[in-house]
C-alpha cells in the first residue's frame, strides 16, 4: 500500500518538483536578498515601507511558481501530446485526466512547501509587521461624488469595531477659483473625532479615526470648497480594530500565489492534450507571468498586503482569487472531456 | 588557418587590447547592466509607484519614486518633483506649528537632490537651481520653517550657497536670474503628480524671484505670464492665457491649462 502511495502521479510529481525546484528557490531567494542590499540606496529621514520591498519578495516566489510548473509540466508524460512513454502512461493510468490532475495537485503542494518559509519568514526580513490588520473596501453608493449640489454620501460600516476610515478620494477639476474642500464627518449620525477634513488634490489620503464601538454608518458631508470628490471603490477603507497573527498571514497569503500556477498548469494540460511540450511550457509561463509579475489576478495584491501588515483575504484579494480558481476549474472540466473524446 | 578564424582572432586581440587600453570600470558594468534591466523593469516599477499613489502611504510612495529614480539615475526632473513634493507636504504643514516636521523634510529632501547631482552630468547646474529654489519655496509654505532657518541667514543664504555652486560650474553669474524660468518645468510636473498647491507655492515664488532678472521688460513680462498662469489654476478662468501659448518656454504647462 505504502509502496503503491508512492508511485501515484502525485506523490511522484511531488517530489521531482521539490527536487528541480529547492536549489533554485534558494538561490533566488539569496540574490534577492543580495540585490535588495546592492541596489538600495538610503536616505536619511525617509521612513521604512515594507509595501515597496514586493520586488524582493516576488522574485523568489516567482522562481518558485516557474520551477514547480516548467518541472510538473516536463514530468508527467500525459501533459503534452507526443512525449516520450505517453503512450504506456496513458493505457497504465486510471482516471479521466490520466493523472494530471494528480500531477497538477503535486506540484501545487511543492510549490507550497517551498513558499511557505518565504512567506513567514522571508518576508518578516523584509520588514513585514509581525501582525495584520483587517482593511476593509466600503461598499460605494451608486453616485459616489461629493459636491456643493450633492452634498452627502453615506456609507454602510456593517457593525464593525473600527479603528480608523481612510479616505482618498479622486479630485475633480475646481468649479470655481480653487479652494480647497473641506468636508465634515458623522459617524452614527454624531460627529466624529476629526470632525472636518480638507482635501486640496487627488489620492489625498486622509485618516480618520472613530470610537471602539460598533458602527453602523459613516456619513460625508460638503461643507465649503470649489474641488469636487468622487468617491470610487477603494477610496474609502475601514481599518478594523484588533490585529491578528502576521504568521498565519503569511500562510494565506502562500496559499493564493499558487492560484496563477494552478490556472497556468490547468491550462497547460487543456492545451496538452493536443499541443507538444514546447507549446505547453510556452502557455503554462506566459500565463504564469501574467499572473504573478504582471499583476493580474490576487498574488500581487496578496504579497503587497502581506507587506503592508494588511489581512491578506480581508480587502479586494478574496474577490479577485474568484476567477482565478474559475478559470482554472474550468480549465480542468474542459481538459477531461476533451482528453476522453480525443481517446475514443 | 581559415579567414573566419583569423577575423575571430583579431577580434579577440582587438577586445583585449581595449581591455588594457581602457580598463572598464565598476560604473561601466552598472550602465551597462542597467541597459539590459531597465526597460525590462519600468513597466512594473510605474505600475507600482501608481499602486502605492492609490492605496499605500507617503512613506510607500517616496521608496517607490527612490526605487524607479535608481533605474533612472540622471532624470533629474524626476528627482525634482518627487523632492518637492517631499518638502513641500500641505497636509503635514497644517498640523506643524513648531515647522520641526517641515525643516526635517526640507533636509530629507535637499539630502536627496545632492544625492542626484553624481549622475546629473550636464544638468547638474539645472539641479543646483532646483535646490535653491526648494527652501524658498518651503518657506512660503511654511512660515516657521522660515523662523527656523533665519538663524542660518534664511532660505536666501541656503539658497545662495547652491547658486554660489552653480555659477562655478557654469563659470557664469546670470545662473542666479535663469533660476526663475525653471518654474513652468517644475509646475508641471508637480501637477502631473496632482499636486496643484505646491504648483502655486512655485509660481509665486517665481513670480517674486523674477525681480532678480536684471532686463527690466523680460522681467516684467515674465512675471506677467506666471501670474496668468497662477490665476488660471487657482480657478479664474476668465484669464486671457494667448500669450502664455505663443511662448515656448511655457510648453510644459500647456497640457495643464486645458
Amino acid at each position: 500500500m505504502t509502496g503503491l502511495r508512492a508511485r501515484h502521479p502525485f506523490t511522484l510529481t511531488f517530489v521531482h518538483c521539490l527536487r528541480r525546484a529547492l536549489l533554485p528557490v534558494l538561490g533566488a531567494t539569496g540574490a534577492s536578498a543580495l540585490l535588495r542590499t546592492a541596489t538600495t540606496t538610503p536616505l536619511a529621514g525617509l521612513e521604512t515601507a515594507p509595501g515597496a520591498q514586493t520586488p524582493w519578495l516576488h522574485l523568489p516566489l516567482v522562481v518558485a511558481a516557474f520551477a514547480c510548473a516548467a518541472a510538473a509540466a516536463t514530468f508527467w508524460p500525459l501533459f503534452a501530446a507526443r512525449r516520450p512513454g505517453r503512450d504506456q502512461v496513458e493505457r497504465l493510468q486510471r482516471g479521466p485526466l490520466r493523472g494530471c490532475g494528480a500531477a497538477l495537485a503535486g506540484a501545487l503542494l511543492a510549490q507550497l512547501v517551498l513558499t511557505l518559509p518565504l512567506m513567514t519568514g522571508f518576508a518578516r526580513l523584509l520588514g513585514a509587521p509581525a501582525t495584520a490588520v483587517a482593511h476593509v473596501e466600503l461598499p460605494v453608493p451608486p453616485q459616489p461624488l461629493l459636491t456643493a449640489t450633492q452634498p452627502r454620501l453615506s456609507f454602510a460600516l456593517g457593525d464593525r469595531v473600527l479603528d480608523e476610515v481612510r479616505l482618498r478620494p479622486a479630485a475633480g477639476p475646481p468649479t470655481g477659483p480653487w479652494q480647497p474642500t473641506h468636508v465634515r464627518v458623522h459617524v452614527d449620525g454624531a460627529p466624529a473625532a476629526a470632525a472636518e477634513v480638507t482635501f486640496e488634490q487627488s489620492l489625498q489620503l486622509v485618516r480618520v479615526p472613530l470610537p471602539a464601538r460598533p458602527l453602523h454608518t459613516l456619513e460625508l458631508e460638503f461643507v465649503s470648497g470649489t474641488v469636487p470628490l468622487l468617491f470610487p471603490r477603494g477610496a474609502v477603507v475601514a481599518v478594523e480594530a484588533g490585529t491578528r497573527s502576521g504568521l498565519w498571514n503569511g500562510v494565506r497569503a502562500a496559499w493564493i500565489y499558487l492560484l496563477p500556477s494552478f490556472v497556468a498548469l490547468a491550462l497547460a494540460m487543456l492545451f496538452g492534450a493536443a499541443a507538444t511540450l514546447p507549446t505547453v511550457l510556452t502557455a503554462a509561463g506566459g500565463l504564469l507571468f501574467v499572473g504573478t509579475i504582471g499583476g493580474a489576478g490576487p498574488a500581487d495584491d496578496a504579497v503587497r498586503s502581506l507587506l503592508r501588515g494588511h489581512e491578506v483575504l480581508a480587502g479586494r484579494t478574496f474577490s479577485a482569487c474568484i476567477p482565478s480558481l474559475a478559470a482554472g476549474s474550468l480549465a480542468m472540466i474542459v481538459a477531461m472531456l476533451l482528453r476522453r473524446r480525443l481517446g475514443r | 588557418m581559415t579567414r573566419r578564424s583569423l577575423r575571430n582572432a583579431a577580434a579577440a586581440a582587438c577586445m583585449a587590447l581595449a581591455w588594457v587600453v581602457a580598463p572598464p570600470t565598476p560604473a561601466v558594468w552598472r550602465q551597462l547592466a542597467g541597459a539590459f534591466v531597465r526597460p525590462a523593469l519600468l513597466p512594473f516599477t510605474w505600475a507600482a509607484l501608481a499602486e502605492a499613489q492609490r492605496s499605500g502611504d507617503d512613506a510607500e510612495y517616496f521608496a517607490r519614486a527612490r526605487q524607479l529614480l535608481d533605474l533612472m539615475p540622471t532624470w533629474t526632473d524626476g528627482h525634482a518633483v518627487f523632492a518637492y513634493r517631499l518638502a513641500l507636504d500641505e497636509r503635514r504643514a497644517a498640523a506643524d506649528p513648531t515647522g520641526a516636521d517641515a525643516w526635517r523634510r526640507l533636509q530629507t529632501a535637499l539630502a536627496w537632490l545632492e544625492s542626484a547631482r553624481a549622475d546629473a552630468g550636464r544638468r547638474e547646474v539645472e539641479l543646483l537651481q532646483t535646490m535653491a529654489f526648494l527652501p524658498e519655496v518651503a518657506c512660503r509654505q511654511q512660515p516657521a520653517l522660515a523662523e527656523r532657518l533665519a538663524a542660518g541667514g534664511g532660505a536666501a543664504a541656503l539658497a545662495d550657497r547652491y547658486l554660489a555652486q552653480a555659477e562655478r560650474l557654469r563659470g557664469s553669474p546670470e545662473v542666479r536670474e535663469q533660476r526663475t524660468f525653471l518654474a513652468p518645468k517644475l509646475a508641471a510636473g508637480l501637477l502631473a503628480a496632482g499636486e496643484r498647491a505646491q504648483a502655486l507655492g512655485v509660481l509665486a515664488t517665481a513670480i517674486s524671484r523674477s525681480a532678480e532678472v536684471r532686463d527690466r521688460q523680460l522681467a516684467t513680462e515674465w512675471a506677467t505670464r506666471l501670474d496668468e498662469v497662477r490665476r488660471w489654476l487657482a480657478g479664474d478662468t476668465d484669464v486671457d492665457l494667448g500669450a502664455v501659448y505663443d511662448d515656448p518656454r511655457f510648453e510644459p504647462l500647456w497640457p495643464h491649462l486645458r
